[in-house]
C-alpha cells in the first residue's frame, strides 16, 4: 500500500540543482502541491483515528491535566480571605499582626459564612495546622456574639477568646503564605516534607504519613514482585519457546487462563487459600504439621505471592515472543565448539534474551508500583502502597489535592520508567492476545 | 509455534528444568483450582471435604437482588463499553496502520496508554474531571470510564489482524468503482471480522472484570458484579461470593474460547 515516497523526494533533491534554479517557480509550485497533497494525505490516514484520539484526548489526557492542576491548585484561603492576605503581607511574621488585620477578618470569616466557603478554609488550614478545623469554626461561632464592631481591639480580643491560637503566629503565618491560587503545598506534603505546624508556628511533633516509606516500600514490593518473577518466568518462557506446536499451546494456555480471569477473582481465590480457616491451613493442621493456624492472609508474604501470580504471564508473554527468535544453531554451533551446556546457554541464548527480559521485566515493574487491588484486600496496614493512599485520600478523606500530588509523583515514577519502554510493550502486548 | 525441539540440554537438566515449570504451571492454576470448586460446598466453611454438594449458593446468587441487580447492571456496562470501544478501537487501528499516519508512534502510544497507566490514577483524573459535569455516579461515566481501559485491547487486537491484510484488496475495490465506504464495508471488515470480533471480546471481558475505576465513580446505582464482591470481600466473606466469582468466569471463558476460536478459523 505505500506509494514509493522515497522516489518523489529524490526527484525533489535532483530539482534543487543549480541547473534547475532556472524552473524554480515551476518548481515551487510543483512542490507545494505535493506537500499539500501529501498533507492531505496524512489528514485523511489519520482521519479514521480521529475519534478514539479525540475521545482519549478528553477522558484521559484533560483528566491527567486536572490532576496536575488539583496537586498545585491551593486557593481556600486567598478566595475566602483575600483582604486578609493581602493585609498580612505587611505584617513581619514575628509576634502577632495589627488589631486592624483581625478586624478585617473576622469581618472576612462573616462573609465567607454567608457564602459558604468557610468549611473549605477550615479544612485547609487544618491540614497544616493542629486543630486547624476547630480554631477556624470556633472563630466563626464566637463572631456572631455581642461586641464592639467599630473597635479593632474588640475584634483581636473576641477572637482571642474564641481560641489562644488567634494570639499566635501560627495561623497568620499560614494565612499571610497562601495568598494566591497556587502552592506546592500538596506536593510537599506528598514528597514527605514536614508541613504540619502547631498554633505558635513551630513544626508539629505530630506524626502523620511517613509517605517515603510508603514510596520506598512500594518499590521494594515491586522490586521484589519483578525480581522473582523474572526468575520464575525465564524457565518457563525457555520452555514454553522451545516446545513442539501441540505442548507449546497447552502450556501458554496454562499462562493465559489465569491471566484472562479476573484480577478480582485471583485475588479472591487466595484469601480463600490462605485465610485462617482456609485451605491451606486446614491441610497443614490435618496433616498435623501445624496445631495452631499460620497468620498468612494480610502478610506482605500474601501480597507477595499473590502479586507475582498476577503478574508471572505479563513477564513470561514478552519473553516468549523475543527467544523464539533465537537462531537455535547458534547454540549448537556453541556446543559443537566444546562448550557445555549451561555455558552455550548462557553465553549465546541468555544475552539474545535479554530485550525480552527487560521488556517483561520493566512492564511488570511499571505495573507493580501502580497495584491497589490485590495489597487492599490480601496486604495488612503496612503492606499497602501508593495506590492505596490515592484511593484513600480520594475516597475517604475527600482531600484530592494530596491525592493528585499522590498521582503525580508515582506517574512521573513510573513514566521514568516507562517512557523508554513504551514501543517494547506496543509490539509485546500483542502476543498476550 | 514449534518449530523446533532443543536437544542441547541433557536429561540431567532437563528433567529439573521440566520439573520447576510444571510446578511453576500449577502454582499458577492452584489458587483457582481450589477455591472455586467451594462454591458446591453445601456448607459454609471453605474447607475441604465437604460433607455434601449443593448448588444453594448459587441459588441464593440468582435470588438476591442485590447479586441480580449486580449482575444486569454489569452486563449492560459491558455491552455499552464494547460497542464503543470497538467502533473507536477499530476505526483507530485503521488509521493506525496506514505508514502515512503522522506521529504514528506518539498516537499508539496514546492509544495504548491506558494499559500503563495506574487505574487509581485515571480514576482520580476522571472522578476530577467528572464532577463539574455531573457524571460521576453515572452509567454514562462508568461507560467512559471502561471505554478508556477496553480500547487499547482493541487497537492492538484489529492492528494485528490488519497487518496481515493486504492492502491492494482495497484499491483493486477502488479500481472495480467502490467507494471508500463500501470497500471498507464489504472488502476490509469481512476479512478483518474475526480480528474485531476478538478485539470486542476482550472490551467486554475487560469491563466486566474491572473494580477499581467504579469504585471511584460510580454510585449504588451503578453497583456491578465485581463491586458486589469487592464489597464482600472486604467485610464477610460467603461461598455466594465464590459462586458470582465461578459465573464470572465461566462467562468470561466462553468468551475467550469462542474468541480464541474465531480467530484461529480465519
Amino acid at each position: 500500500m505505500t506509494l514509493p515516497y522515497g522516489d518523489v523526494g529524490l526527484m525533489m533533491t535532483q530539482n534543487d540543482t543549480p541547473a534547475a534554479k532556472a524552473a524554480a517557480p515551476s518548481v515551487r509550485v510543483v512542490r507545494s502541491s505535493i506537500r499539500s497533497d501529501s498533507h492531505r494525505r496524512a489528514v485523511r490516514a489519520a482521519l479514521p483515528a480521529a475519534p478514539l484520539l479525540i475521545f482519549l484526548l478528553v477522558f484521559l489526557v484533560i483528566p491527567i491535566g486536572s490532576i496536575v492542576h488539583t496537586a498545585v491548585s491551593d486557593g481556600e484561603i486567598a478566595r475566602a480571605l483575600p483582604l486578609t492576605t493581602q493585609a498580612l503581607q505587611a505584617w513581619d511574621g514575628d509576634d502577632v499582626p495589627l488589631s486592624a488585620v483581625y478586624m478585617t477578618f473576622g469581618q472576612e470569616l462573616e462573609a465567607a459564612g454567608h457564602a459558604g466557603s468557610v468549611r473549605p478554609l477550615s479544612r485547609r488550614v487544618g491540614y497544616e495546622l493542629s486543630r486547624g478545623a476547630n480554631i477556624i469554626l470556633g472563630a466563626q461561632r464566637i463572631l456572631s456574639e455581642d461586641f464592639d464592631r467599630a473597635d479593632p481591639q474588640a475584634w483581636k480580643a473576641q477572637l482571642i477568646k474564641a481560641d489562644p491560637a488567634w494570639g499566635q503566629s501560627g495561623v497568620w503565618s499560614i494565612f499571610k503564605h497562601y495568598n494566591g491560587r497556587y502552592s506546592a503545598f500538596y506536593l510537599r506534603w506528598a514528597t514527605g516534607f514536614p508541613v504540619k505546624i502547631e498554633a505558635d508556628g513551630r513544626l508539629s511533633q505530630e506524626t502523620s504519613y511517613d509517605f517515603r516509606s510508603i514510596y520506598l516500600r512500594t518499590i521494594l514490593i515491586s522490586l521484589v514482585v519483578t525480581g522473582l518473577t523474572i526468575l520464575i518466568g525465564y524457565p518457563v518462557a525457555y520452555v514454553i519457546a522451545n516446545a513442539s506446536g501441540r505442548t507449546a499451546a497447552v502450556l501458554l494456555f496454562f499462562i493465559l487462563l489465569p491471566f484472562w480471569t479476573s484480577l478480582l477473582v485471583r485475588t479472591m481465590s487466595w484469601i480463600v487459600f490462605l485465610q485462617t480457616n482456609g485451605v491451606l491451613n486446614a491441610t497443614l493442621a490435618g496433616t498435623g504439621l501445624i496445631s495452631e493456624p499460620l497468620p498468612l492472609l494480610y502478610t506482605r508474604l500474601a501480597t507477595i505471592i499473590a502479586m507475582i501470580q498476577i503478574q508471572l504471564p505479563f513477564t513470561v508473554l514478552p519473553m516468549i515472543s523475543v527467544m523464539r527468535a533465537i537462531p537455535t544453531n547458534q547454540v549448537k554451533a556453541a556446543r559443537n565448539l566444546g562448550a557445555g551446556p549451561l555455558r552455550a546457554h548462557a553465553t549465546i541464548f541468555l544475552p539474545q534474551a535479554v530485550p525480552g527480559i527487560a521488556a517483561g521485566g520493566l512492564l511488570t515493574f511499571v505495573l507493580c508500583l501502580g497495584f491497589y487491588l490485590t495489597p487492599a484486600l490480601v496486604g495488612g496496614p503496612s503492606d499497602q502502597m501508593v495506590s492505596f493512599f490515592i484511593a484513600r485520600f480520594t475516597n475517604e478523606d475527600l482531600n484530592w489535592g494530596l491525592a493528585s500530588a499522590l498521582s503525580v509523583i508515582l506517574i512521573l515514577g513510573a513514566g521514568l520508567v516507562a517512557l523508554p519502554l513504551a514501543r517494547h510493550v506496543a509490539r509485546h502486548s500483542s502476543d498476550r492476545i | 509455534m514449534g518449530r523446533r525441539v532443543y536437544t542441547e540440554f541433557p536429561a540431567y537438566i532437563r528433567m529439573p528444568l521440566y520439573g520447576f515449570v510444571g510446578i511453576a504451571l500449577l502454582l499458577l492454576m492452584l489458587p483457582l483450582a481450589v477455591a472455586l470448586p467451594i462454591s458446591l460446598n453445601a456448607d459454609p466453611w471453605f474447607t475441604y471435604p465437604f460433607r455434601a454438594l449443593s448448588l444453594r449458593w448459587f441459588a441464593e446468587l440468582f435470588s438476591s437482588p442485590l447479586w441480580t441487580g449486580a449482575m444486569v447492571n454489569s452486563l449492560v456496562i459491558a455491552i455499552s463499553t464494547t460497542v464503543v470501544a470497538t467502533t473507536l478501537g477499530t476505526l483507530a487501528a485503521i488509521g493506525l496502520v496506514n505508514p502515512r499516519f503522522p506521529f504514528r508512534t506518539a498516537v499508539m502510544a496514546l492509544a495504548i496508554s491506558p494499559m500503563i497507566v495506574p487505574v487509581v490514577v485515571l480514576g482520580l483524573g476522571l472522578f476530577i474531571f467528572f464532577s463539574p459535569l455531573g457524571l460521576n455516579y453515572s452509567y454514562a461515566g462508568v461507560v467512559i470510564a471502561h471505554t478508556i481501559l477496553a480500547s487499547p485491547f482493541v487497537v492492538i487486537t484489529v492492528t494485528a489482524t490488519l497487518t496481515r491484510f493486504d492492502f491492494n484488496l482495497m484499491r483493486a475495490a477502488a479500481g472495480l468503482g467502490a467507494g471508500r465506504l463500501t470497500a471498507f464495508r464489504t472488502v476490509m471488515l469481512p476479512i478483518i471480522a474475526p480480528g474485531v470480533a476478538a478485539g470486542a471480546v476482550f472490551a467486554f471481558a475487560s469491563s466486566f472484570d474491572e473494580v477499581v475505576m467504579v469504585l471511584f465513580i460510580a454510585g449504588p446505582e451503578q453497583r456491578t458484579l465485581p463491586k458486589q464482591m469487592f464489597t464482600g470481600l472486604r467485610e464477610q466473606l460467603d461461598p455466594t461470593i465464590l459462586a458470582a466469582a465461578t459465573v464470572m468466569i465461566v462467562l468470561t471463558s466462553c468468551l475467550m474460547a469462542i474468541a480464541y476460536n474465531v480467530n484461529k478459523n480465519r
